[in-house]
């Protein structure tokens, strides 16, 4: 017991250091999301009672069978229905000549329910006793409680859809998201900002996601604004949902779509107004120009060793779409879709070893001398 | 009936037609029900413990944040071939080996009604796994998931071997499949002893049969999805190409409109299981016994209105989602039925403790908690957060391993001594339960909160600091225990069959159905005599005649053709075909006994499959050629 | 009923109530190949339902001819299969021979007509969702009934060694419904290539 007990509390202090989940279902930071967390709050009580009566339930029939072994160990001789040598114990069918006199000849098919059939006919009469809990249990249990909470939870279910799922909204924001293997082009088609990964919205304003794909199923998923909805090549999805809390609140692609599946993550930033204008201000802006000479250096780097030839940079030569945009690379928070910090040493392994950070990545590794990848890296740092 | 000095006696003669033929080609072409269904479940068993030791080593690389005991890539070909290989490998031929063994004794039938046929699904079975599994030496290992979404899977985005391999695998695996329900319809509509009208049938055969009619019409339209994407990939049709006029949602519709009754394939015949073992341990007729046969009808036909709520986040309008909400729901009602009628019959109390009845009360445990989820992730917008999460991952494996893989492990206990005449340790099966539940719940429980706190399914690994680490670890010790637990499980099975074991009577656990009324393992004819039977539970009431397995001996009065089938002077297999609905006797039927054809036939569908994989015309025709040779020389009359 | 025709079954009564084993088998194989079509057909209709344009602007819907030449042809064989069969139940092998020897000739010249059209179209498979649709499901059809003219052509061999005679012919009579069924797949396949409505733009 002791042992158990060890063995228990190490197992809470290994669950312990890794809870407080960054992101969860459970805490809502929109209407949209809230309603579903009612939902799920809702099921959940009444799951739970469910599952406890119907244990209970069980727990009625092994009490009874626990106390019967008691009762007949204590009386000193084994009880039948617990020979732990049951290996070698043959149960022997009823004795041909009681067993006779119960039953009479009559239309075979009458006797589909009645009398009872049990394997011991002495204990016919026992085994009759419980037959109105158990017709109980079936009507009840099976079927009018279960359907009552059913109906409430359709009720419940229906109400919470149509007030989550899309509808046209005055002022809303709109923003299309297009799945790539394995990164989010982000598309602000009112305000004509490209970006990636990192969705930047303002608090309290309707936002409409337009979801589409570039080339194979992904599925968008902001855990604590709204449920997902797939990115489906030839078909464009929709996604509304109203911030009410400022934060920078993760979410990550939710179907399956190649190697690097688990390493497609997005943010959504939820901003301030004004702090989202100022937002939108610098991401309008052309590229930072390059500066000293380190950084010119890098920018030809840039154009001439292949980075261009998939990345744009608005206002350089760079004009290409395969993969994300890089105008303001400096200022977003993170790195390949989200799972590195945006330091210099991440962008330099990214450059680098493309492969190593992100398995399946399209992105080829470039090999550079030392001092060009300075270069170029300086240059990257410029693209605020 | 007493044998001359000079003649064989009658069980000597019976034994002798229906027995193998001597030498390795005899035990090759063995079509006798019971060597192919001992064949599917120890075939199906080895692959359970393949398909675990998969999940043992995802579960390692979860273990931990930033993991690396394997790569992303490995990581996707073990879900995939985890999914697949319990899905397609352990359970359904599983189910369908205990149907198959099991279902003719308990009808009180010598085989199945084509027991060439059921030869070909198990030979076809087998090669399909082996030709899934060669994959792994090909490295070209299938890494899309079970469900093989388009166009993930099609020619851009999948162009190396790894998906011809899934799907002309699975291809094969269906087509066993169907040949192996063919062949249960038919048994159970000709097959039953005199007497077992359809509502006396086992719940078991019954629960057997509703999933075999299930795979009839669930089965084909995947065979057609697969049979497309198969074409798209190899000779460039656009069926699932939305650039041009294609669609990827037709996959998702067909693969569902399989993948979903396939979930309830699962679990219908383990109700039945559970519902046999229950009935035996508790020594009582089943509480609300056709009440269970009408739920079970009712889940295979309701599960096949479901299949869109596995695509609630395809963007399918709102209105037609919740239509499905409501037929999910709809099923939780038979299942409910289901589970009360499970604890009515123990209500009583007066249960015989065994290993099999520990893994039915596991069950009821684990599946009324999987329902319950089942029934969250029915409401539409709740499904929209949880959906590709590890709560469905949790919820899943509790709906399949509580429904599925629970009552298999009793149902191996329950039967071994029919089919081995062994019988397990009872010591070894209650710690290997104990550990199987613990471990189970330890391992999936937390899942279900992973999923809540945004972990999706499918990914191969998960940075530090999103709360996701203590609960993974969590999940990992639980699923070494209960590894542990099938290990004990393995041991106490290979150590029941250790030369000296004790061997089992005929009727251990005081069983109801007619296969305890004959020895353990069953002889090579099952039964020497006619059995005529009057009730639900043949063996515990008083009228039915159990020809000489039972008190009185054979009926002194019966027929001729009844003697005529006891001592068959004309050497051939012959056995009584009963009527459809009251099971009055009709017509004897002549069964094959010995044919390599079925071997042929799948060899050469092999062959024709390896050369589509790998392009090659010539073997391809080759193949299809085979097929047709050894098709006409099966069906040659009077060649056996 | 089959039973009395069949090889290996022995009617315990006057005559048995029931069909073959051999019966159950066929007739549940052809529920299963029916539900292989209908998926097939479900898949046909879902791409039509989904695309604004059928056939698209860019394809001329072929001439339906051949296909109409190959449904009569086919349901002829049929009838000529099912001919065979009471030809035989009448006593009469040698007619019986010739009637099946007619419909493996229908049936195989439905089989050729479908693909000499094939070979003929004048766009490929890959075009577009349409051509895809109208290559498989007509190579489907042809397949069907290439599977019945190897049934027949079986049924026929047995017939001319004498396997198949008028006492026992079960075979004959499955071979003959498994015509009618090929016959009836190659007809809802074909009619789901050239009957569906066109929509938009195009033929």
């Amino acid at each position: 017991m002791t042992r158990r007990l060890a063995l228990l509390s190490a197992l809470l202090v290994l669950t312990g250091c890794g809870l407080e989940p960054r992101d969860r279902i459970t805490d809502p930071a929109s209407p949209q999301a809230s309603d579903i967390d009612g939902l799920w709050t809702l099921s959940l009580w009444l799951g739970v009672a469910v599952w406890i009566i119907v244990m209970g339930l069980l727990a009625v029939p092994l009490l009874r069978s626990w106390r019967q072994r008691r009762d007949a160990s204590d009386r000193g001789r084994p009880a039948s229905s617990d020979d732990d040598h049951l290996d070698v114990e043959v149960v022997c069918p009823p004795p041909a000549d009681e067993a006779r006199t119960r039953a009479d000849a009559t239309a075979p098919a009458a006797e589909l329910d009645e009398p009872l059939a049990v394997a011991d006919p002495h204990e016919h009469d026992d085994a009759q006793r419980d037959a109105l809990a158990r017709s109980r249990l079936l009507w009840l249990g099976g079927i009018v409680v279960p359907a009552a909470i059913l109906l409430l939870l359709l009720i419940a279910s229906g109400q919470v859809g149509s007030s989550t799922a899309h509808v046209e909204r005055d002022g809303e924001l709109e923003i299309d998201v297009i799945g790539h293997m394995f990164w989010w082009e982000v598309h602000y088609p009112e305000l004509d900002i490209t970006t990636a990964n990192e969705i930047h919205v303002p608090v309290d304003r309707p936002v409409r996601l337009n979801l589409t794909t570039e080339d194979v199923i992904h599925s968008f998923w902001i855990p604590r604004v709204h449920g997902k909805i797939d990115m489906i090549p030839g078909r464009e999805n929709l996604l509304t949902f109203e911030p009410t809390e400022t934060g920078r609140f993760r979410g990550q692609c939710a179907e399956y779509c190649g190697i690097a599946h688990a390493q497609m993550v997005a943010f959504l930033e939820v901003q301030e107004a004004d702090e989202f204008d100022a937002w939108v201000e610098q991401q309008q802006a052309d590229a930072a120009e390059p500066q000293t000479d380190q950084e010119v250096e890098g920018q030809r780097v840039f154009i001439e060793a292949g980075c261009a030839a998939c990345h744009a940079v608005q206002g350089t030569d760079a004009v290409a779409g395969v993969g994300p945009d890089l105008t303001h690379l400096a200022s977003r928070g993170s790195l390949a879709a989200g799972i590195r910090p945006n330091t210099r040493d991440d962008l330099q392994e990214l450059i680098v070893d493309p492969w190593g950070v992100k398995p399946g990545n399209p992105m080829p590794p470039t090999t550079l001398e030392p001092d060009e990848l300075e270069a170029l890296l300086d240059y990257l740092e410029v693209l605020e | 009936m007493s044998a001359g000095t000079d003649r064989p006696s009658d069980v000597q003669l019976l034994d002798h037609i229906w027995g193998a033929r001597p030498g390795f080609i005899g035990w090759l072409g063995q079509c006798n029900h019971k060597a192919i269904g001992r064949r599917l479940v120890f075939t199906s068993f080895v692959f359970l413990l393949i398909g675990g030791a998969l999940a043992l080593v995802m579960r390692t690389q979860l273990a931990f944040p930033d993991n690396d005991v394997v790569g992303a890539q490995q990581f996707n070909e073990l879900f995939t071939m985890h999914g697949t290989i319990m899905m397609f490998l352990f359970v359904v031929p599983m189910l369908k080996g205990f149907v198959v063994y099991v279902a003719p004794l308990a009808l009180g039938a010598r085989d199945m009604p084509m027991p060439r046929l059921n030869a070909l699904g198990y030979w076809v079975y087998l090669l399909g796994g082996i030709f899934l599994l060669s994959s792994f030496a090909a490295g070209a290992v299938p890494d899309s998931g079970w469900f093989a979404y388009v166009p993930l899977t099609g020619p851009d985005y999948a162009p190396e071997l790894n998906l011809d391999f899934w799907l002309l695998g699975v291809t094969m695996l269906e087509v066993s499949g169907i040949v192996t329900a063919i062949e249960i319809v038919t048994l159970v509509a000709r097959f039953r002893a005199p007497g077992m009208s359809i509502f006396r049938m086992p719940v078991f055969v019954w629960s057997g049969f509703v999933a075999s009619v299930m795979i009839l019409f669930a089965f084909p339209p995947l065979v057609a999805g697969t049979v497309l994407l198969e074409l798209d990939r190899k000779v460039g049709t656009v069926f699932y190409d939305a650039s041009a006029g294609g669609d990827p949602l037709l996959w998702q519709h067909l693969f569902w409109w399989f993948g979903h009754p396939e979930v309830y394939i699962q679990l219908i015949p383990a109700l039945g299981m559970a519902a046999a073992i229950v009935t035996a341990a508790a020594g009582r007729r089943m509480s609300g016994r056709t009440a269970v046969i009408a739920s079970l009808v009712a889940i295979g036909i309701l599960s096949f209105g479901l299949w869109v709520h596995h695509m609630y986040a395809t963007g399918i309008p709102l209105l037609a989602t919740s239509l499905f909400t409501a037929a999910s729901f709809m099923i939780a009602i038979p299942s409910g039925v289901i589970v009360m009628s499970f604890i009515g019959t123990l209500w009583w109390g007066r249960i015989r403790w065994s290993s099999s009845v520990l893994y039915v009360v596991g069950f009821v445990f684990v599946f009324v908690a999987g329902g319950i989820t089942g029934v969250m992730v029915a409401m539409v917008p709740f499904d929209w957060q949880v959906h590709d999460t590890y709560f469905i991952v949790a919820h899943l494996h509790y709906v399949l391993v509580g429904g599925s893989l629970f009552p298999i492990l009793g149902a191996l206990h329950h039967w071994m001594p029919k089919l081995t005449g062994r019988i397990m340790s009872e010591k070894l099966g209650g710690w290997a339960f104990a550990l199987n539940f613990l471990g189970f719940n330890l391992a999936f429980f937390p899942q279900h909160a992973l999923g809540m706190f945004g972990m999706p399914r499918r990914v191969w690994t998960y940075e530090e600091g999103l709360g996701w680490d203590g609960l993974n670890l969590l999940s990992t010790a639980g699923s070494y225990v209960m590894g542990l637990g099938m290990l004990i499980f393995t041991v106490a099975l290979v150590l029941a069959h250790r030369p000296g074991a004790p061997t089992a009577p005929a009727d251990p656990w005081g069983g109801d159905t007619l296969e305890w009324a004959t020895g353990s393992p069953a002889p090579n004819y099952n039964f020497r005599s006619t059995m005529q039977v009057y009730s639900p539970e043949p063996l515990w009431d008083d009228r039915s005649v159990l020809g000489d397995h039972g008190p009185d001996g054979p009926d002194p009065d019966r027929p001729d053709w009844q003697r005529r089938l006891e001592r068959p002077e004309t050497g051939v297999r012959q056995m009584v075909a009963t009527t459809g609905l009251d099971a009055e006797p009709d017509h004897i039927v002549t069964l094959p006994g010995h044919s390599l054809h079925p071997l042929w036939v799948s060899i050469a569908l092999a062959v024709a499959l390896v050369g589509v994989l790998i392009d090659s015309v010539p073997l391809g025709v080759f193949g299809l050629v085979g097929m047709i040779a050894s098709a006409a020389a099966w069906l040659w009359p009077g060649v056996e | 009923m089959a039973v009395q025709h069949s090889r290996t079954a022995e009617p315990i009564g006057e005559r048995a109530r029931t069909s073959a084993m051999g019966t159950w088998g066929l007739w549940l194989t052809l529920t299963v190949v029916a539900t292989f079509v209908a998926g097939l057909a479900a898949a046909a209709l879902y791409l039509h339902t989904g695309q604004e344009a059928w056939p698209p602007p860019f394809i001329e819907p072929p001439s339906g001819l051949p296909a109409s030449i190959a449904a009569v042809l086919s349901v002829l064989g049929g009838l000529v299969a099912t001919r065979a069969r009471s030809t035989m139940g009448a006593e009469r092998r040698r007619g019986a021979a010739i009637a099946l020897a007619g419909a493996v000739g229908l049936h195989t010249a439905a089989v050729v007509t479908l693909v000499a059209h094939l070979w003929q179209l004048p766009f490929p498979h890959d075009a577009h969702a349409y051509a895809s649709v109208y290559w498989i499901l007509t190579g489907f059809a042809a397949w069907f009934l290439g599977v019945s003219v190897l049934v027949l052509v079986g049924v026929l061999v047995q017939t001319l060694v004498g396997f198949v005679d008028p006492d026992r012919h079960l075979e004959l009579t499955h071979a003959a419904i498994h015509a009618w069924f090929a016959a009836a797949a190659a007809l809802v396949l074909l009619a789901l290539v050239h009957l569906l409505p066109a929509t938009g733009g195009g033929g």
